[in-house]
């Protein structure tokens, strides 16, 4: 029995060890790629996935604009809200939209809040400006989408008064929802894309990364969509500076399925529409008077469009993305500053600058040796040729919503879109409340913010 | 077999004498009269026989023989007198060696209980019918045994069981398996069967909640066999052959025949139906041969006579013959094994090996599994005994086989052929028109056609697995009355997955050609013209360790206390890496790099610019830690009152360590109460009698939750861009706490007439609480929606089991009757979904509809056919054929709520004859109170996937028809909405209710003793005999959803117990 008497002091020993290394025991995470978020390269990591914060521009308006058209028997088979947006009812659900632009402002906010956690040292001050500029450049791109849709166009007068959109700016999810208005809206976009300026490279590679002229040309997007002409000017210059890059049409092939590659050197900062059957090549059908439109060295008439049939007529190709399945480019590129830059011009300084900048551009669009440079003899002309060349080469690239919501301002630039479908004309006048779209419900009941008007 | 019989009618002799009796009997335990198995008669030490797995007993002896021995394991030596002149039929019962323990003891993983001082719900498997299954997997010899257990067939993964039905929705259903006081981490296919000693079903609080937070589903407690101290030598063998046929194609009622299929085709072509994939000069869609040759013959490339007669030649084809002919085969498992068991003094051990080969009903497919197990014990020194146990299996399985050749995203159309008459392999279509593939590439491509026998052969997929548990243990009484146990196990485990398609594989072939550059008569390999390697190596790797101190001591007779407590940690981790090589040869191993960034033209434009694949890129690692405490005691009071209390903390990774502090211990408590007993209880006819009452918690562990925000990171080949990346999961939510389900179980168990009648009835009612679900929130959040501790299940059941042996001169009949009732109900949750039309599908996934059966079969309401064929469906009350409203916006006065596809009341009644060594046994199994939907012919399906069904020769097909039918009529063209409508209505749903013959085995056992032949046991064994009586006039067979059953297998086997 003797060597009972040792055996409880070493039980008791035993137990006391094991108990507080416990604690360490149990703080090994449980999953690998599994992590709560700590550092930069993570930050970075969630920055970069292109498909959460690059791929889901809002689609809504694309099926809205005036930019195609589709044949009755697709507009049958489409879900109701695909109808709803293409004939401009007033209802419509469009919680995706919604709910994919605020994940892209919460993995911002996450990023963030990481670059305020972590101190920016000698060896890690690039990486961490980096991710900081990201951060407040995914997180305006995302605003200004979100505003494109779900708050009223842009106006320097009214713009204290009108709602704008929710501006989440932390990841907390206790934080209740409330609409600012539109001005801050404008305001915290424009102030975090300058904030972002001077943090971000260049330029980077692949473009899906934000670099320095992305948040120029989104600065010039935005000034330009708030008529802002002096700033648009300004920035779409400075990133003509960085990036001026244009390509030759004369080297792109028209016999392929998708002649643009993604990433090529027009494009700035990438960005895409999520990718529906509906925005197919085989789907978006262009306006026959809008094909006919394009001159036939136009280059862009067969890199752009593929003839499907003769009695469908005409489908989009001209995806800046390189697919054909529907994931259309809607970011950044070189082609729209120099239209942004021929615009402003011919706005504020004047037809000559302003035609120089556009036959600069025209010229790579059109077959080699037949381009005769366009001319203008008052910048009304200037600026009415600028803006049908603007349709001509951003079509399918979500801008048109945008451009006619500005247009809509002004009852000289005025347009009336018209629908066809079973026989039915539908029709939807300028600046009629249906330009913006509503809050999801789930929002609306949730958060008790006020709903959008829409007729 | 005449051999066999010579040398044991020799032994036979031997051990007769001159002048002999013959007495015969049987050995019962004195204490719960169950029949002995393997008790030894002996004269002057020598045995002379053994009884047989019923207890019996006969032997011839010298006339002057007065006095025999019995001995039985764990029994007292008993002396039977011989009385000359009596009748000579011995009924004898044995008292256990161990009084104070009892001889039946319930293993929980932590202790033995002794049964009569159990106060929860033990369900104890009757090894007897477990080891008259010949299966290879454990899991598979429990069906239809254990009352309660419910297989779940339909999912065509292999059954998922499940016990007192549903407490979690996204946890998993499947019970907790213990194998030797351990939890088992690794795949149960790896235990072998006849290496089982016992296996006890721990179902309600008193008995799970000592396993905390993984008890939620109920816990399977396997314990392998072990040597005895002082036993003589003993082994065991078992050969078993079983066969199964091939299934039953013909009666697929998802098909129609080609006849058929070949006008449709020529009606729709006639219909242009074709000809946006005909005039496809891009990807080049499948077009099927019948439409290939009336494509030919519009173009007048051939004449109407030669196209009749092309067709004519198809239609004497049927492809479900040529599946059965080139597809499938009659299986053959063949399973052997071997136990040894020995004991001295000081030392035992067991040791089982065994070998199971099996060769599937699906051509090249099957497995051999070879598995050693090994369980030691010594006792160096007066209160210490070491156990070691090891644990090995190899698990070579082939995964060869095709069971279809389908053509991308359709079903291969009913007159393609595997073979000419010659034998030779023809091609069927794959992924591109036939008439594409004869001119692609101008001879410099590979050969681009797909010949389904020649894959067959080429397939080289396997998967290697090996487990390895280790398991030690030491046992130390302190004092009499105390004991310290400690216990160790670690288990590793790998599972090695290769895919090889080689360069002559279809899949190999036609990635090459596919990113093959033509320039000239030279051809640039994008993807290297060789085989193609995945490899996918998952490993797991497990750690547990366990300090308990036993507590047992009695006082003045009547107060008795049993009691444990101890500590357990345990480990487990998973690793999982898996790679592709392009380029891969078998024959040197070479492989190649290939640009996986880059994208590259798809040859002939048949898609726009691709990456090459980059599947079968893998990598993964988890970790799960748990630290818990335990304890377990109960106290009985002159044997007729017993409390029993447990409680249990559980703490882990999974949570963080901010939510472990926060929660309340699983706990349970019990009673029982042993009325047999009391001194007033004086009714003869019981010789049990005992009432159980119990209430505690068991727990779910759920990784759905996670209390701190977390991210998970991708590798950048898992994006098209190429950088690596990382998405959120979840923002922080520190309110997450483990599910409970707080379980109420009243038992009675009832033993009467001598034993000749017994009965167990346990009714239960389980409240699971704090189900971990997904809730809406704002998206604005940037999340839509969070795991939160919200839900509730109530889930109640009665589970009653009977037994009886009655005999009547050498006829025994032992019934066996078993019976579960269930009925879950959602009683909380909170999100609510925009449509019905999530609700409304085959019913077998969990549904969460606060209100409703997890499991409800939800129907559109089916008004009849119009006069015209079209199904009537019903919106917003009213008749309806706005099929794409009626999908998109139902409510619920347009659907009908069926039931559960769940039953609310199965079981199985098992009979047992026996006459004198002859036993059969047939198992029924029943199953009622639940709905099944069917399938039926959609001609959206069948026109653009080929799909066809039996409904389509019962459709409408005129007027007056919609009086006979529900069964819609055949339009062009189709409609999508209408066939989806149709699927999804209330006219597709039966009643599930059936009765069927599980299986039936024939078992004879020989009597002599010293002969070769002594205990051995010849068996047949037939199973997926059949339903013999259904509720739906249909032909089908609920269980099965809409897959087909498996067709009747039947064995024969040798089998001497160890």
């Amino acid at each position: 029995m003797k060597q009972h008497k040792y055996m409880m002091p070493v039980l008791a020993m035993l137990l006391t060890t094991l108990l507080p290394s416990c604690k360490k025991f149990l703080d090994q995470k449980p999953n690998h790629a599994l992590s709560v978020p700590a550092t930069l390269t993570e930050a970075r990591d969630l920055l970069n996935n292109y498909v959460v914060m690059n791929c889901q521009t809002p689609d809504m308006s694309m099926e809205s604009d005036d930019d195609f058209y589709m044949t009755d028997a697709l507009f049958n088979t489409s879900n109701e809200s695909v109808k709803a947006a293409y004939c401009w009812k007033k209802d419509l659900v469009t919680d995706l939209a919604w709910e994919n632009m605020y994940k892209v402002v919460l993995t911002a906010n996450m990023a963030l809040e990481l670059t305020r956690q972590i101190a920016p040292t000698v060896q890690n001050q690039v990486e961490w400006n980096t991710v900081k500029g990201m951060a407040l450049f995914h997180r305006s791109h995302a605003f200004y989408q979100l505003a494109q849709c779900y708050a009223k166009p842009y106006d320097q007068v009214t713009a204290v008064a009108e709602p704008g959109i929710p501006l989440r700016l932390a990841s907390d999810l206790n934080i209740p929802t409330i609409r600012s208005t539109l001005q801050e809206t404008y305001d915290q976009i424009i102030n975090d894309l300058k904030q972002a300026v001077p943090l971000l490279q260049v330029t980077t590679m692949p473009v899906s990364i934000p670099s320095k002229a992305a948040a120029y040309a989104m600065l010039a997007r935005i000034s330009h969509a708030m008529e802002n002409y002096e700033d648009a000017l300004r920035y779409a210059d400075s990133c003509l500076q960085l990036n001026a890059g244009l390509t030759n049409y004369n080297t792109v092939s028209a016999s392929a399925v998708a002649p643009f590659q993604q990433f090529n050197t027009e494009v700035i900062f990438a960005s895409t529409l999520a990718g529906l059957s509906r925005f197919s090549v085989n789907n978006l059908l262009v306006d026959s008077n809008l094909f006919q439109s394009y001159h036939g060295n136009d280059l862009r008439r067969s890199l752009f469009f593929k003839n499907l049939s003769p009695q469908v007529g005409f489908g989009f190709k001209g995806n800046y993305e390189g697919n054909t399945y529907g994931q259309l480019f809607t970011g950044l590129a070189v082609d729209e500053m120099y239209l942004i830059k021929a615009e402003c011009q011919a706005r504020l300084i004047g037809f000559a600058a302003a035609m120089d900048t556009l036959n600069a551009f025209l010229v790579t669009r059109w077959r080699t040796g037949t381009f005769t440079p366009f001319a203008a003899a008052t910048d009304q002309q200037a600026l009415d040729i600028i803006l049908v060349e603007r349709r001509k080469q951003l079509i399918g690239r979500g801008l048109r919503w945008h451009d006619l919501r500005r247009y809509n301002q002004h009852s000289s630039t005025a347009v009336t879109l018209m629908r066809l479908v079973n026989g039915n004309t539908f029709e939807l006048a300028p600046a009629h409340p249906n330009y913006t779209f509503y809050i999801p419900q789930i929002v609306i009941d949730q958060s008790g913010i006020p709903q959008n008007i829409r007729q | 077999m005449k051999y066999l019989f010579t040398i044991s009618c020799f032994f036979f002799h031997i051990t007769c004498w001159s002048q002999t009796i013959s007495i015969s009997g049987t050995v019962r335990s004195a204490q719960s009269h169950a029949f002995i198995a393997g008790a030894s008669i002996l004269h002057d030490g020598k045995a002379i026989t053994i009884t047989d797995s019923l207890g019996r007993f006969y032997c011839a002896l010298p006339a002057h023989v007065r006095e025999l021995q019995v001995r039985a394991v764990e029994y007292k030596n008993f002396v039977l007198s011989i009385t000359p002149n009596a009748s000579h039929q011995y009924n004898i019962s044995l008292q256990p060696l161990t009084t104070t323990m009892g001889e039946v003891t319930l293993a929980t993983g932590y202790q033995h209980i002794p049964r009569e001082r159990a106060t929860g719900a033990f369900g104890k498997v009757d090894m007897q019918l477990f080891y008259r299954n010949p299966a290879t997997s454990v899991l598979a010899r429990l069906e239809g045994i254990v009352p309660g257990l419910y297989f779940s067939k339909t999912s065509g993964t292999g059954p998922e069981l499940s016990l007192r039905g549903l407490s979690t929705f996204t946890a998993g259903v499947s019970p907790l398996l213990i194998v030797d006081n351990f939890p088992y981490e690794g795949d149960i296919s790896n235990i072998n069967p006849n290496d089982i000693e016992s296996i006890v079903i721990l179902k309600d609080a008193a008995a799970a909640s000592i396993w905390g937070a993984r008890s939620g589903n109920a816990v399977i407690v396997i314990t392998t066999k072990k040597g005895r101290y002082r036993q003589a030598f003993k082994f065991g063998i078992t050969a078993n052959l079983t066969i199964e046929n091939k299934p039953r194609l013909l009666s697929d009622p998802n098909y129609i025949g080609v006849s058929d299929f070949i006008s449709i085709e020529k009606e729709l072509f006639k219909n242009n139906f074709y000809n946006t994939a005909l005039s496809n000069t891009t990807s080049r869609p499948v077009i099927s041969p019948v439409v290939e040759i009336l494509a030919r013959q519009k173009a007048g490339l051939i004449t109407q006579q030669q196209a009749d007669q092309f067709i004519a030649a198809f239609s004497v084809n049927d492809i479900r013959r040529e599946y059965l002919r080139h597809f499938y085969q009659r299986s053959q498992y063949r399973q052997y094994a071997l136990n040894l068991s020995y004991g001295s003094d000081k030392i035992n051990y067991f040791l089982g090996a065994g070998l199971d080969h099996n060769q599937a009903t699906v051509v090249r497919n099957g497995n051999r599994r070879i598995t050693f197990n090994s369980n030691t014990s010594i006792r160096p020194v007066k209160h210490l005994e070491i156990s070691l146990g090891i644990m090995y299996a190899n698990n070579a399985i082939d995964r060869n086989g095709l069971t279809t050749a389908n053509p991308g995203s359709k079903v291969l159309y009913p007159y393609a052929r595997f073979a000419d008459s010659l034998g030779n392999p023809l091609s069927v279509i794959k992924d591109y028109r036939e008439a594409y593939l004869d001119t692609a590439g101008r001879g410099l491509l590979l050969d681009w056609k797909y010949r389904p026998l020649d894959e067959l052969a080429l397939a080289d997929n396997t998967v290697a697995s090996t487990d390895l548990v280790i398991k030690l243990g030491i046992k130390y009484s302190i004092i009499k009355s105390l004991g310290l146990e400690l216990n160790g196990q670690y288990q590793q485990g790998s599972d090695i997955t290769t895919i090889h398609y080689s360069q002559q594989s279809y899949y190999a072939r036609n990635l090459i050609n596919r990113f093959s550059q033509l320039s000239g008569s030279n051809v640039k390999y994008i993807v290297p013209n060789a085989g193609i390697l995945d490899k996918t190596f998952e490993k797991l790797q497990s750690f547990g360790a366990r300090a308990q101190l036993n507590f047992s001591q009695q006082w003045a007779g009547r107060h008795s206390i049993t009691a444990i407590a101890g500590t357990e940690i345990k480990e487990i981790k998973t690793l999982l890496n898996g790679y592709r090589l392009y380029g891969y040869s078998s024959n040197n191993l070479g492989f190649a790099f290939v640009d996986q960034v880059n994208r590259y033209p798809v040859y002939g434009n048949l898609s726009g610019m691709q990456t090459i694949p980059t599947v079968g890129f893998n990598t993964g690692a988890a970790n799960n830690r748990f630290v818990s405490l335990y304890a377990n005691a109960s106290y009985t009071y002159g044997s007729r009152y017993t409390l029993s209390l447990s409680a249990r903390k559980d703490a882990s990774n999974l949570f963080g360590v901010a939510s472990n502090d926060k929660w309340s211990p699983f706990w349970s408590a019990g009673f029982a109460w042993n009325m047999i007993k009391e001194s007033f209880f004086h009714a003869a006819a019981f010789s049990e009698l005992k009432m159980r009452i119990t209430y505690g918690y068991n727990g779910n562990i759920n990784k759905s939750g996670k209390a701190l925000p977390t991210i998970t990171s991708g590798p950048a080949a898992n994006q098209q861009i190429n950088i690596p990346f990382a998405y959120i999961n979840n923002l922080a939510n520190n309110q997450l706490r483990w599910e409970r389900s707080g379980i109420i179980n009243v038992g009675v168990d009832i033993t009467v007439f001598s034993r000749r009648l017994s009965a167990t009835i346990d009714y239960f009612q389980k409240r699971s609480v704090d189900i971990l679900a997904s809730v809406s929130i704002d998206p604005t959040s940037g999340m839509r929606t969070e795991y939160r501790n919200t839900a509730s299940i109530l889930t109640k059941g009665l589970e009653i089991s009977v037994q009886s042996q009655l005999s009547y001169r050498s006829v025994t009949w032992r019934p066996v009757f078993i019976m579960s009732t269930l009925s879950n109900k959602v009683t909380k949750y909170e999100r609510t979904t925009s449509s019905l039309s999530a609700y409304i599908n085959l019913g077998y996934n969990i549904n969460e509809r606060q209100g409703g059966d997890p499991y409800s079969l939800i129907s559109y309401k089916f008004n009849g056919l119009d006069s015209l064929g079209n199904p009537v469906g019903s919106l917003n009350g009213q008749s309806s054929k706005d099929y794409i409203n009626i999908l998109s916006k139902a409510t619920w006065d347009d659907v009908k709520i069926h039931g559960s596809t769940r039953p609310k009341l199965f079981g199985n009644f098992i009979n047992a004859f026996s006459y004198r060594r002859l036993t059969a046994t047939v198992n029924m199994g029943y199953r009622f109170g639940y709905y099944f939907r069917r399938n039926t012919i959609s001609y959206y399906n069948l026109y653009n996937s080929w799909q066809g069904h039996i409904d389509y020769y019962n459709r409408w097909q005129a007027p007056g028809d919609e009086l006979k039918t529900t069964i819609p009529s055949m339009i062009f063209p189709a409609n999508n909405n209408r066939d989806r409508f149709y699927q999804n209505s209330s006219a597709t749903v039966s009643k599930g209710d059936n009765i069927r013959i599980q299986d039936i085995s024939l078992a004879y056992q020989f009597k002599s003793s010293k002969s070769v032949l002594s205990g051995l046991q010849l068996q047949c064994f037939l199973s997926n005999i059949g339903i013999i009586w259904r509720a739906n006039n249909h032909g089908l067979d609920p269980d099965y959803g809409t897959r087909m059953p498996p067709a009747l297998s039947y064995g024969v086997g040798i089998k001497k117990a160890l």
